[in-house]
């Protein structure tokens, strides 16, 4: 057998046993969130977080807001926010160096004025150009700083923030009411906790007004649709799992709440990375488990934020490479954790996990999409066992989608209707016909690109809130 | 290996299983989403209906149309779990809020008499899962049920943290004063509690607080002590007075400051001095408790102290002496001195509180 030929001969049994062995894992969480979904709604009726609204004793928290360019969504987000259901919080939009109308928009909305202001500076950032605020909105404060990337923005408004928590969000997000008491409870819920993650659902298509879902109407677009339905898959399969082991090594940079003193502690979040969000968790998870230190970081998934998803190929293509790009970063510079037992679970299944199946995946699928037509077009595979591989690869994508909507269900969200829940799963099937293929390869890209747009952000079109 | 296999056999089964799993699960998914839809609408009108027959109720003309309206009532709820819960929910609501007036409140009573929520939530406190216990505890401290009073306190000792915590809670509302002592004190060796779990249940308290606050301190530790005294501070209660100050002398820097809160709280003149001395405390969580609590008091010797920790190394220490300087600084003589101050951070601070109009907001 030539080395070619013995090559595709062993890369074939190679793809059969890496696709059942992430099969099974798939299933795994799928069955572990599953059971975690029932329990979390069995456990409601004990659920008090809502008496926690008008009491003094909730933490205080920080709501920060960077802003990068976002004229369209700015202002109607900061009016949504300042409703949130929560007895004190200040609210901190960071302008970081926007060169659209982000600031002048939220100066003229609010009336806002130049104030002289004193600042921990806990956390080194860019220079804040100034502090703007009007005592018309006193728990609004309004940074304007140089542009320094998300990071550094956050950095920003934790130096500039008073309370023992902050929240993360992005300023083309919208929470619901009661998504910061959710996340906040858990808090109080256990002292351990230093960071909590909220689900993100995709808004496109959906009303939401003063932070409360209305309606939801089914996007035009697939890609928007496609979209909905991967969200439920990887937040409420995967996320939820590897939250009850307490290694979940990403909170979405739109919504998670977290302990300051802890990510300060930690160094804050690092600006050399377009992965911030990842790379705040997995560096927790470092620091304290060297300190040997307990703590806790907790998803939630009745703690929902809504966020605009791209709304076509060539944004989600920038989205994809960046997430990519952001989680190979993350997961290189915490090399030294890869089945490392003082890392825990994190360590041992967590990070190897990532590598081998989300960062790895990619590549491997993608080198499947040549090589095993490629053994059939050789003889080397025969058609049945193409067959069985594609039927594998396929199925799988559409019990792990199916998977996603009946955990939505399970949640008992009532956002969607049983058609439009129905109509969906034409999607969750026609996904791996395309959508799966072209994201795999916007991955892939974003590996080989990893060099060059280590630190680019790149630029998403975005449009404001349905009412 | 897989020669042992016929390919051919091997795929079709294959396919024939992922299919047969895919199709099980859309119709699974299928039964799931219409349930909850027909779910959501009927307890979604069934939320309406009751809003409805209550307002019947409380604006029936004579006792004979309420009586049958509560009937009617009756009949709508019947067993229904959900809707018994709504029903309840509604009917404390309107038991516990301003608009309704003593007629329309015994009205609400009529129904809770007639149609008896709190046999439902005993039913559930006895036969329930421990989640529905959790809640059926909160709801039979809501309608003060005596009855149930042992049960409850059995369950706040159960190893399931949601179950014990609403007992305790329920406890905290009856006023358990005993039971609600030895629970304060377990959470000496259960940190996994927030302290903030204390405080709410000294802030549901309905018995005496000072007696619960005292048995407590008796035999617990500093983390508790400083926890209860926290929760003290807001009551301002002078019968602790003693405690507080014995507090300012401990070695721990959080019970200190706890102290320190509640002193300022009280506001007494006599415990300036006290105060003044703790704003030069090494600690600097104990130098900014103090400076803080000083914004009570009123004095020069105060203002001095205060203008003194605008030039603290602590922001934190800092932040608070500019609060605590605008605030009682109401012709800004001593401001002015900071403002035109050496110290750039004591300025930057002092402007800021000035800014962010401190001195008016209703918060501080």
């Amino acid at each position: 057998m030539s080395l070619i030929r013995l090559l595709i001969y062993y890369f074939n049994w190679f793809c059969m046993g890496y696709t059942l062995l992430l099969s099974f894992l798939y299933v795994l969480q799928l069955m572990v969130s599953y059971i975690r979904i029932r329990h979390n709604y069995k456990r409601k009726p004990a659920d008090d977080y809502m008496d926690y609204v008008d009491s003094d004793n909730l933490p205080p928290i920080s709501l920060l807001v960077p802003a990068h360019n976002e004229q369209e969504n700015i202002v109607g987000n900061i009016q949504a926010l300042m409703k949130t259901d929560y007895p004190e919080f200040e609210l901190i939009i960071i302008n970081d160096g926007s060169t659209d109308q982000t600031h002048e928009r939220v100066i003229q909305a609010f009336e806002l004025y130049k104030i002289e202001y004193t600042i921990k500076v806990s956390i080194p950032t860019k220079h804040i150009r100034g502090v703007y605020y009007n005592v018309k909105y006193p728990n609004l404060i309004y940074v304007d700083k140089e542009n320094g990337g998300k990071s550094d923005a956050l950095n920003a408004g934790i130096n500039m923030s008073v309370y023992p928590l902050f929240v993360c969000l992005d300023a083309d997000s919208r929470i619901e009411r009661d998504a910061v008491l959710r996340l906040a409870a858990e808090f109080i819920r256990d002292s351990k906790t230093v960071v909590a993650g909220g689900l993100v659902r995709i808004a496109n298509g959906s009303v939401i007004q003063d932070g409360e879902w209305k309606s939801f109407k089914i996007p035009e677009k697939a890609v928007e649709r496609f979209q909905i339905v991967e969200y439920f898959r990887t937040f409420l399969a995967g996320r939820v799992s590897w939250g009850m082991t307490n290694s979940l090594l990403i909170v979405s940079g739109a919504f998670g709440v977290f302990r300051k003193q802890t990510v300060i502690d930690c160094g804050g979040y690092r600006t050399n990375t377009i992965g911030e969000d990842m790379e705040v968790v997995v560096n927790i998870h470092e620091k304290l488990r060297e300190a040997k230190q307990k703590y806790r970081i907790v998803f939630c998934e009745d703690a929902v934020c809504w966020t605009q998803g791209p709304m076509s190929m060539k944004d989600l293509r920038s989205q994809r490479r960046r997430w990519q790009i952001g989680m190979m970063d993350s997961l290189i510079r915490h090399k030294k954790m890869i089945f490392n037992p003082k890392y825990g679970c994190t360590g041992m299944f967590s990070i190897p996990y990532n590598w081998l199946f989300e960062l790895l995946g990619a590549p491997i699928e993608a080198f499947g999409y040549i090589i095993i037509p490629l053994s059939l077009f050789l003889g080397e595979l025969s058609i049945y066992y193409f067959l069985l591989y594609f039927t594998l690869a396929v199925s799988l994508g559409i019990i792990l989608s199916f998977g996603g909507l009946i955990l939505e269900q399970k949640t008992r969200s009532g956002r969607m209707s049983a058609k439009q829940c129905l109509r969906l799963t034409r999607y969750a099937i026609l996904e791996n016909f395309g959508y799966r293929q072209c994201i795999t390869l916007f991955r892939v890209e974003g590996m080989l690109k990893y060099r060059s747009l280590r630190e680019s952000w790149g630029r998403i079109a975005r449009k404001e809130f349905n009412r | 290996m897989f020669d042992l296999f016929n390919p051919k056999v091997v795929t079709i089964l294959a396919i024939g299983i992922c299919l047969l799993v895919i199709v099980l699960q859309y119709i699974w998914l299928s039964v799931l989403a219409y349930r909850q839809e027909a779910h959501i609408r009927k307890y979604d009108n069934a939320a309406i209906k009751i809003d409805e027959k209550l307002e019947l109720i409380l604006f029936a003309p004579t006792l004979a149309s309420m009586n049958s309206e509560i009937e009617a009532l009756g009949k709508f709820v019947g067993k229904d779990p959900i809707k018994m819960d709504t029903l309840s929910t509604r009917t404390l609501a309107l038991l516990t809020s301003d608009q309704s007036d003593s007629r329309q409140k015994a009205a609400v009573v009529a129904v809770n008499d007639r149609l008896k929520p709190l046999d439902f939530y005993i039913k559930m406190l006895r036969n329930g899962d421990s989640y529905e216990k959790a809640y059926a505890c909160r709801k039979a401290a809501v309608y003060y049920a005596e009855s149930e009073l042992p049960t409850i306190r059995k369950l706040s000792k159960s190893k399931n943290r949601e179950l014990a915590y609403n007992a305790a809670m329920a406890l905290s509302i009856f006023g358990d004063e005993e039971t609600l002592v030895e629970i304060i004190q377990s959470y000496e060796q259960n940190y996994d509690y927030s302290y903030r779990i204390i405080l709410e249940l000294m802030s549901f308290y309905t018995g005496n607080l000072v007696s619960l606050a005292s048995k407590v301190f008796q035999n617990c530790d500093e983390y508790i002590k400083t926890i209860v005294i926290k929760g003290l501070s807001d009551y301002m209660l002078s019968e602790f007075e003693t405690a507080y100050l014995q507090g300012l002398m401990s070695k721990n820097p959080n019970l200190k400051a706890a102290c320190i809160r509640a002193l300022g709280k009280i506001g007494k003149p006599e415990y300036e001095h006290k105060l003044i001395v703790a704003a030069h405390d090494i600690n600097w969580v104990v130098r900014s408790a103090a400076v803080k609590a000083l914004k009570k008091m009123n004095s020069d010797r105060v203002k001095k102290t205060l203008v003194e920790a605008t030039r603290d190394t602590e922001w934190w220490v800092r932040y608070n002496a500019a609060k605590s300087l605008v605030r009682i600084d109401s012709d800004l003589t001593y401001v002015e001195s900071v403002l035109e101050g050496y110290d750039k951070y004591g300025s930057d601070a002092v402007k800021y509180v000035l800014y962010r109009g401190y001195s008016m907001s209703a918060a501080n």
